[in-house]
């Protein structure tokens, strides 16, 4: 499972990180990991399989049921070191 | 101005209560200041202040260096590989790797490598503070209302600790493991550093979805044209490599290539691949 991280500012909000988290999927491959790292926030991305059909979708506070559960992470929320998940088909 | 002179000069900024005057109603509670002139001495007073005890641990980490104490801690935890070792436990490892080197002859070769280490390591926390000080110097910019002095006194600590040997084994082993991942994915290194992803415009993310799909799709039977689409973007690998490997390479690059939240710019940077792929692929994205 060959993962590709890529950085995102740490001021971006989970809008503007959920939005990159789908164009990346679309083009890289499905999310594997998120957290964190001199100041920014690293998703990364498992770039052998095809994009996957449902974006994952990155949520604070707890995972709900039913729902599969991608990875969860540290990362920046706005600035503010976050504990998230990423839901898929949420 | 001597180092000591400084701080004692400054004292109020470092070590005072900077916060409630930060927030006082009107200047004089800041000494005449504005709130964004009284956060900004106090960042500059305390990054001063961080710049002088880092400078002395360095100093001290290179005299340390060449004692049988640090330099076999290091050379210890780097032949043990750092990569495996999280940051939390590296003061532990250090101390626990002081006690473990054995025999003269080899103390020699771990001093070489110690030294080394030691500049990795401080080549590492310069980057983590250049890296934070951007950060606090970008505030500096801010109004008052955007960057508090509770988010500047936050910055500091991350300045401070971003001088932490915890944290630079933490980065280095970070890249020890990219790059572990890239050799074990038949892949160079340099395909799987992480690299800044911005949100682009949708009519060029369509464009370079496509692109991937027709990169993705390419099997076995492809080899030569995805060496060939490989060879246009400069991408260079070695005789045995597999399609798959050569997609792993491919699809990172793409990615890159456009990369711009200017949709011009953005548009701009597929038309560029589109045309170097033209004599690969026989089609435009």
């Amino acid at each position: 499972m060959p993962l590709q991280p890529v950085t995102v500012d740490a001021g971006d909000d989970l809008g503007a990180l959920n939005a990159i988290i789908a164009q990346r999927e679309d083009v890289l491959g499905p999310l594997a990991a998120v957290g964190n790292s001199g100041g920014k926030t690293i998703l990364s991305f498992d770039i052998e399989p095809p994009a996957p059909d449902t974006h994952a979708v990155l949520v604070r506070g707890i995972s709900p049921d039913g729902v599969e559960t991608v990875c969860t992470g540290t990362i920046f929320v706005s600035g503010v070191l976050s504990v998230v998940y990423a839901l898929r088909g949420a | 101005m001597n180092a000591k002179t400084f701080l004692a000069n400054h004292d109020n900024y470092i070590n005072g209560d900077v916060v409630t005057p930060f927030y006082a109603s009107v200047d004089t509670g800041r000494k005449g200041l504005t709130s964004e002139k009284w956060r900004n001495s106090v960042i500059d007073a305390r990054i001063a202040a961080s710049n002088i005890h880092y400078g002395a641990f360095v100093r001290s980490l290179d005299n340390e260096r060449n004692t049988i104490g640090l330099g076999s801690s290091l050379a210890s935890l780097g032949l043990s590989g750092a990569a495996s070792i999280a940051a939390k436990e590296t003061a532990n490892a250090l101390s626990a790797a002081a006690s473990g080197v054995t025999g003269a002859g080899a103390a020699f070769n771990q001093q070489v490598f110690a030294a080394k280490t030691v500049q990795v390591l401080v080549t590492q926390m310069d980057a983590n503070r250049g890296e934070v000080l951007a950060r606090l110097i970008k505030g500096e910019r801010k109004t008052a209302q955007y960057y508090t002095i509770g988010q500047a006194l936050s910055d500091l600590a991350d300045y401070d600790a971003a001088g932490s040997l915890d944290r630079a084994l933490s980065k280095v082993s970070e890249a020890a493991t990219v790059s572990k991942m890239a050799a074990d994915a038949g892949v160079t290194a340099a395909s799987l550093a992480p690299y800044d992803a911005v949100l682009i415009d949708q009519d060029t993310q369509a464009r370079k979805v496509e692109l991937s799909r027709y990169v993705k799709n390419l099997g076995d039977g492809d080899l030569e044209q995805l060496k060939s689409i490989c060879r246009a973007l400069g991408i260079t690998f070695s005789d045995a490599v597999s399609a798959q490997e050569l997609k792993n390479l491919l699809i990172p690059e793409l990615d890159k290539r456009i990369n711009s939240n200017v949709p011009v710019t953005a548009a701009a940077q597929a038309d560029t691949v589109s045309a170097l792929l033209y004599e690969s692929t026989k089609r435009s994205f």
